[in-house]
């Protein structure tokens, strides 16, 4: 047992459904106490690697560690110390949702219901209705609860935030951010980059079933750079502009738009020599990366 | 466990329900269709007397007719089937008997069907019908089975009734409970918690397990019951019809086991459901085809319903509890290749 080693280590994990490639090949590292974010596209693989490394799925190839455990021998031992929220998810339509908790929290091996009942109260979930009656963000709030119960140290959540309406989602991130001063250690798939850039430490992204790019939310941040724009009295030559770390230029006449990914006093400096009637930067979101990142063939 | 019983207490109470009306209902009923389930009586049958004498290859029919007044002579009729009688001799007999000689085939001596008309006054007048063996009626002829018999209408009851009507009902719950929780999704949250796959497969199959027994019991003490209300249980039978429904225990733990691994394998409600249908239907109709295609009697042998002997426990009180043991291995044999493909497969998400 690593007790000061990656409390997630995936090396190398494929999984392949026959012929169709699930994900390939992929590495990564989750560490104690951190929130990481797995954002991709639709299809792109993030349930298939959170299923793989809960041994819902066999994988092809690969290793999953789990604690420092392996995934599909010491599955049972790994379980015991994980909630799981699944992205698809179903209960008994029949059952309060209390009796179902309970149920589950058995399964678990705990009899302590209280932190059960407060996360409900919490998270305003009427236990007493009937789980068929819930409305989809309701549901989702018991998928929540259910997760958190039992007070474990890893919660794996695939895109938890589905069907929460804004209030409650950001309920949410606080509560997360409180789960992780506790200690706890939480990787969670989204397809929502303003939740990622909101709430987690680090963000691996994954498209066509591979893994692209594993970063700190504030690194990434300043490695996306900022747009700047400026309006010259006339027109202007875009070689002015042929500085390293300059990219996307985009030159309309008296405007000039680029991403600055270099030093801004550089850039700065070559545009003294010119008129300037205005000038905007702006920093990118993550958002605006992402729609960067995956506008472009390969990944960039 | 608890929990299955939670989610599904309504539809197994409700069948639980349905059985035991069932059962108590055919009993009830019973006795008013006795009548439709004996034999036709032969015309005049008692006024004529049949005796057999065995003389190896052959056997000699004796016959004698009570006297009617006023008769010339008699003429004797004989044919296998009762509907067409063709004069045995052209001449009149002169005395109340007469003999004929049957030749014996496979099955010992065969069915002949006799009619002893009377001459008077010119006139020929039916003094009665006779036959060689004991008649059968339409259903003991089709089933097998003397439905006027207590015995004989429990065995009517399970083998082409709700016997089948059981086992359909069970494998659907097997294969239905397992597949239920992949399509309803609940899969992924069970098995994320510290449950292996093997557990979570044995635990609903003790609860199948269970409820089968506890139906079987009812269903067989409903069974006596009845029969005791209307006034036709001999102590005898207590026991019979208790173990007639008990031993179908294994046969429908064999079933519940395809079901399941029907369900683990294809993970989709319908087409477990429907795969654990063909099992039964297959079974039954393999069954049927032994029972009324001569020759092909061997073949229930290859069915586990075809150790489900109800004419041996009924009216022999015998049953083998190897064959028992035998049929709850196979269940169990099954049982275990469902666990080995559950903890193998990926779980459909």
């Amino acid at each position: 047992m690593t007790e000061n080693g990656p409390v997630i280590e995936i090396r190398g994990l494929t999984k392949n459904y026959g012929d169709v490639v699930g994900i390939k090949d992929l590495d990564l590292n989750i560490h104690r106490g951190e929130i990481m974010g797995f954002l991709g596209p639709n299809g792109a693989g993030k349930t298939t690697t959170i299923r793989t490394c809960l041994d819902l799925l066999q994988k092809t190839s690969g290793e999953v560690r789990i604690f420092g455990l392996d995934s599909h021998h010491d599955s049972i031992e790994i379980r015991r110390r994980i909630g799981y929220l699944p992205g698809d998810f179903g209960m008994y339509n029949d059952l309060p949702v209390r009796t179902i908790l309970r149920y589950l929290l058995s399964l678990s091996g705990y009899e302590d219901d209280g932190p059960m009942e407060e996360l409900a109260r919490r998270f305003a979930l009427d236990l007493d209705k009937r789980y068929g009656s819930l409305s989809k963000g309701n549901r989702q709030k018991a998928g929540i609860v259910q997760a958190f119960m039992a007070g474990q140290e890893l919660i794996i959540m695939d895109e938890p935030t589905a069907g929460l309406d804004p209030l409650m989602q950001q309920e949410f991130y606080e509560f997360l951010r409180e789960e992780r001063a506790e200690g706890k250690t939480i990787f969670m798939s989204s397809h929502i980059l303003a939740e990622v850039e909101e709430v987690c430490d680090r963000v691996a992204i994954i498209r066509d079933a591979e893994l692209q790019v594993v970063e700190r939310i504030d690194a990434l941040k300043e490695k996306m750079g900022k747009t700047l724009e400026i309006e010259f009295d006339k027109e202007i030559d875009p070689s002015v502009f042929d500085i390293r770390g300059v990219e996307g230029l985009e030159v309309d006449g008296r405007r000039a738009r680029m991403i600055i990914a270099c030093d801004l006093d550089q850039v700065v400096k070559r545009v003294s020599e010119h008129n300037i009637v205005n000038m905007s930067l702006e920093t990118f979101s993550l958002d605006q990366f992402f729609m960067t990142y995956y506008s472009r063939p390969g990944g960039g | 466990m608890l929990i299955e019983l939670r989610t599904n207490w309504k539809v197994l109470l409700t069948f639980l329900a349905v059985v035991s009306f069932l059962v108590a209902g055919m009993v009830a009923a019973w006795p008013s269709m006795g009548t439709a389930f004996q034999a036709d009586a032969l015309k005049g049958e008692e006024n004529v007397s049949v005796e057999l004498e065995d003389l190896g290859d052959t056997v000699k029919v004796h016959l004698q007719w009570s006297p009617v007044e006023g008769a010339d002579n008699y003429t004797l009729l004989a044919y296998p089937q009762p509907q067409m009688l063709v004069p045995e001799r052209a001449e009149g007999i002169d005395t109340e008997s007469a003999e004929h000689l049957l030749e014996k085939d496979e099955g010992g001596t065969p069915q002949m069907y006799f009619a002893v008309v009377a001459l008077v006054d010119g006139e020929r007048q039916l003094v009665g019908m006779a036959s060689s063996l004991e008649r059968t009626s339409v259903y003991e002829e089709t089933f097998g089975v003397n439905m006027s018999r207590v015995e004989g209408m429990a065995s009517f009851m399970w083998d082409l009734f709700w016997g089948l009507l059981m086992m359909l009902f069970l494998g659907y719950v097997a294969a239905s409970t397992v597949s239920r929780d992949f399509e309803e999704r609940k899969m992924d949250i069970i098995l994320s918690k510290p449950v292996s796959r093997r557990r979570y497969l044995l635990e609903k199959f003790a609860f199948l397990t269970a409820y089968t027994a506890l139906m079987l019991l009812v269903a067989g003490l409903v069974l006596v019951g009845s029969m005791a209300a209307i006034g036709e249980l001999s102590e005898g039978m207590v026991a019979p019809l208790l173990m007639s429904s008990l031993l179908a225990f294994p046969v429908v733990l064999l079933i519940m086991a395809v079901g399941t691994l029907a369900a683990v394998y294809v993970q989709d409600g319908r087409t477990a459901v429907g795969l654990v249908f063909l099992f039964v239907l297959l079974q039954v109709g393999i069954n049927l085809v032994a029972s009324m295609a001569e020759g092909l009697e061997h073949l229930s042998s290859y069915t586990a319903m075809g150790y489900w002997d109800l004419d041996a426990i009924l009216f022999d009180n015998v049953y083998s509890v190897g064959d028992f043991v035998l049929i709850a291995a196979a269940a169990l044999a099954v049982l275990a290749v469902a666990v080995l493909v559950f903890e193998r497969r990926d779980m459909a998400g």
